[in-house]
């Protein structure tokens, strides 16, 4: 027992003694054969390499910026057509309560709210900052996200206080023979828009 | 220069992501015209600054030793 730890112990401090670069070297000559390389040179970029790598960031940022807008110009050009859709069980819907569905696919969540005075609201359930699926908040009255604090009126989907840039996606309720039906989903602009 | 006009870029690629995501369409020829701008003198400086200690000749630059 005592044998094996001095043995180890040994081998451990021939490790650490050996832990220079000729030795490394040495270790690894089978691979430095087969892919040289100088670690000085390897360690060394020029100004002008350095320079030409900023020069492709650029040019990469350049691109993104301009993918993104004409993604988004793309997009404004399509005409996006909902279909009416039943929101079950909102007819139930206490007022002062909120009902999570989805609208227009199944991947859209959203968030169906009947305020104190009895009319319906909907809105897209991703707060417009990171995305956190927003809850209606009895006591305020109001939507919240519970990540970074942020809250939106429950009658208008604008934003009342925190990071989020933006109001809710509003979706289009309609009321018909009792029933509670979503008509369309309008993705929202800033504050400021009309 | 070179890290700061690309820090400019990544600023203004993040304000192009936001207003594409915000429907501001009106902004985005601006952002990208400014993306684009700044790549150009990105480009133009790559291209042709060289150090002050450097001489043109009719085979290129050399450094100058008296300096």
């Amino acid at each position: 027992m005592s044998k094996s730890l001095s043995e180890t112990i040994k081998r451990v401090v021939e490790n650490e003694q050996r832990s220079d670069e000729s030795d490394v070297r040495s270790a690894t000559a089978p691979f430095q054969a087969d892919f040289p390389y100088e670690r000085d040179e390897e360690a060394q970029v020029t100004r002008r390499e350095f320079c030409n790598f900023l020069g492709v960031t650029s040019a990469a940022l350049f691109l993104g910026a301009g993918g993104f807008a004409a993604k988004a110009a793309l997009d404004a050009r399509k005409s996006e057509s909902f279909s009416a859709a039943q929101i079950d069980g909102a007819e139930a819907l206490g007022p002062n309560s909120s009902l999570n569905f989805s609208y227009p696919t199944e991947r859209d969540s959203a968030i169906l709210i009947r305020t104190p005075d009895g009319a319906y609201h909907a809105y897209g359930q991703k707060c417009t900052h990171l995305s956190c699926p927003v809850y209606y908040s009895r006591n305020h009255q109001r939507l919240e996200c519970p990540c970074h604090e942020g809250a939106f009126d429950a009658a208008t989907g604008n934003v009342l206080y925190g990071p989020p840039p933006r109001p809710l996606d509003t979706i289009e309720v309609e009321l018909r023979g009792g029933q509670v039906w979503a008509t369309g989903r309008r993705a929202s602009a800033d504050e400021h828009a009309s | 220069m070179l890290v700061m006009i690309n820090i400019a870029q990544l600023w203004i690629l993040a304000a192009t992501v936001d207003a594409a995501l915000a429907r501001h369409y009106s902004v985005l020829i601006p952002l990208v015209v400014a993306s684009g701008v700044c790549f150009i003198i990105t480009l133009s400086i790559i291209r042709w600054w060289r150090p002050t200690s450097r001489k043109k000749t009719s085979t290129g630059y050399v450094r100058d030793i008296d300096q």
